[in-house]
């Protein structure tokens, strides 16, 4: 079949499924795209007023995330909550500038929000940089490496710089002779700072976190590590977690 | 004196005395039919359980003539009445090897079998212990009279059998010691073989050795005293998987009867050698609330 006589420049379309095609066109249109017409016609009536607050989210979110520093990602949820809340309202503001059902009163409140929400998300994330917790499992190293029997001493060393003033520290303690007992329970260690003997602790289980104050401690962190456990018992000693935090 | 006359009998009482038997009845009844409705006592999803257990091993689990006898029997026979009225069939025996596959094949419910708990086996099935901790050690002939310590057992041939903890351990002093291990199928075999001078020593948990030592005290064997190697090693009462609140149930009755004097009384009756070689033997063999505790109806250790 064909459609009603062309003009000079429109397009035809011939054949059985000429007119499905067009429909299904349209449908892709706007499901896809939108209503295009109403959009432009909505655009026209944004005031000029709505924009720059959505223009501040924008920029202040887009800051905060890209100074976004390394850590563990449980630290970020409220900047990422806060962040995504100030575009929600925003982009409600800018959707609905007269809306009928939105007092003037609450759209200047929207924008209030979406605003302080923004700059409490480039806050935190400013905060998160200089006090956040930084993983540094990637960063120690365990001497002697291999099995070790009670009383052996192992050294933990971390490298690089001391950010914060505190090392989170969990150890996981495990038999290296798996099929030939099971000793892990009897399992403990005492650890300290090198040269700090005020911070030593004792009877630490495999698992169990342990803090270290840093108190100003500049260079490379060393902590120093004793093995208890049954006699007979062959143990793997590895660092499960390690993190620096204030 | 006035005269008293029976009370007549009324007619009207018959039908009352007929209800009550019929009462009496229906209640009999009634019993009866919820004595057939009660359910069958079960543990482990079981209603009969079967224990499998050594036959060889002499103060362990020993069998002769259907005679059984040993530790980990008096320890089946506690766990016997603890259950009580479940029903227990007469207790099969496994090879050291075959523990594990018969627990989870489902032809045996429990394993008491001089089970040494690992890290490895927990993740297969469930272990209700230990209820006796040990180490391994040596047994010697009588030509070995002057062995005393380990450096002694150079150059030495020392036997040990399949399915058991204890070969990997005497692969590990193979080097040190330079003793040649010797694997064969099972204990009776290392014996038999010590006896016939083809080994000079047999290495395994020393509460074994000390049964040994004790059934063949005429053949002069001994077990070296306070000469220990490998892994220390905990006995435990092996389940499948599955059944945490049967498992849970079995380790606070263990833990009950370790904490007693029939704990005691029956290693003395089982190990008599261990416990007149080592007045200190309770603090060594004995294990705490914890460690059954750290070690019971679990996957792995809990941090």
């Amino acid at each position: 079949m064909s459609g009603d006589p062309a003009g000079k420049y429109s397009a035809q379309t011939h054949g059985d499924s000429s007119q499905a095609i067009g429909f299904v066109g349209k449908l892709f249109l706007s499901i896809f795209v939108g209503d295009v017409v109403e959009f432009a016609d909505r655009a026209k009536h944004w005031g000029g007023w709505n924009w720059p607050p959505f223009l501040l989210v924008l920029l202040l979110g887009s800051y905060a995330l890209i100074s976004a520093p390394d850590g563990p990602p449980h630290q970020f949820v409220y900047v990422y909550l806060a962040i995504a809340g100030s575009l929600v309202l925003a982009l409600g503001r800018l959707a609905h500038p007269k809306s009928d059902r939105l007092a003037r009163h609450w759209r200047v409140l929207m924008s209030a929000a979406a605003v302080m929400l923004a700059v409490a998300a480039t806050v935190g994330m400013d905060y998160l940089s200089d006090h956040g917790e930084i993983d540094i499992t990637g960063r120690t190293s365990l001497t002697p490496r291999g099995e070790v029997t009670s009383g052996s001493e192992l050294s933990l060393v971390v490298t690089g710089p001391t950010d914060r003033a505190h090392l989170r520290l969990k150890l996981t303690i495990s038999d290296a002779k798996g099929d030939q007992g099971f000793c892990e329970p009897e399992s403990r260690y005492a650890a300290q700072l090198r040269d700090r003997a005020s911070t030593r602790v004792e009877e630490v289980r495999s698992g169990r976190t342990v803090d270290f104050p840093l108190g100003g401690l500049q260079g490379q962190i060393e902590v120093q590590i004793a093995l208890r456990t049954n006699e007979g018992c062959q143990m793997n000693v590895s660092v499960a977690e390690a993190a620096l935090h204030d | 004196m006035p005269a008293t006359f029976p009370k007549p009998r009324s007619s009207l009482r018959l039908p009352g005395r007929i209800g009550r038997s019929a009462a009496v009845l229906a209640l009999l009844l009634g019993l009866a039919s919820c004595s057939s409705e009660e359910p069958e006592p079960e543990f482990l999803g079981r209603s009969r359980i079967t224990v499998a257990t050594h036959n060889d091993l002499p103060g362990m689990s020993y069998s002769k003539n259907y005679d059984r006898s040993g530790l980990d029997f008096l320890v089946f026979q506690h766990v016997k009445e603890e259950l009580d009225p479940v029903p227990f069939s007469e207790p099969m025996d496994v090879t050291s090897g075959g523990r594990v596959t018969q627990l989870r094949q489902g032809k045996a419910d429990m394993v008491i079998a001089s089970f040494s708990i690992t890290s490895e086996k927990m993740k297969l099935i469930d272990f209700v212990g230990p209820y006796l901790k040990t180490r391994q050690g040596f047994l010697v002939g009588p030509d070995s009279g002057d062995v005393q310590q380990l450096s002694d057992l150079s150059g030495t041939r020392i036997c040990t059998w399949e399915g058991t903890t204890s070969k990997e351990a005497l692969e590990d002093i193979k080097n040190t010691v330079h003793a040649e291990p010797v694997v064969l199928t099972d204990a009776s075999d290392c014996i038999e073989q010590l006896l016939d001078h083809g080994v000079q020593a047999v290495s395994t948990d020393q509460t074994i050795l000390y049964g040994f030592a004790q059934r063949y005290e005429d053949d002069g064997l001994r077990v070296v005293p306070d000469v220990t190697i490998g892994v220390p090693q905990d006995y435990g009462i092996g389940l499948p998987k599955g059944h945490r609140e049967d498992c849970r149930k079995l380790k606070d009755w263990l833990k009950e009867y370790v904490g007693t004097s029939t704990w005691i009384r029956d290693v003395e009756t089982s190990l008599p050698a261990l416990t007149a070689a080592d007045t200190a033997w309770i603090s060594k063999h004995k294990p705490s609330d914890e460690e059954i505790e750290a070690r019971s109806c679990r996957d792995n250790i809990s941090p």
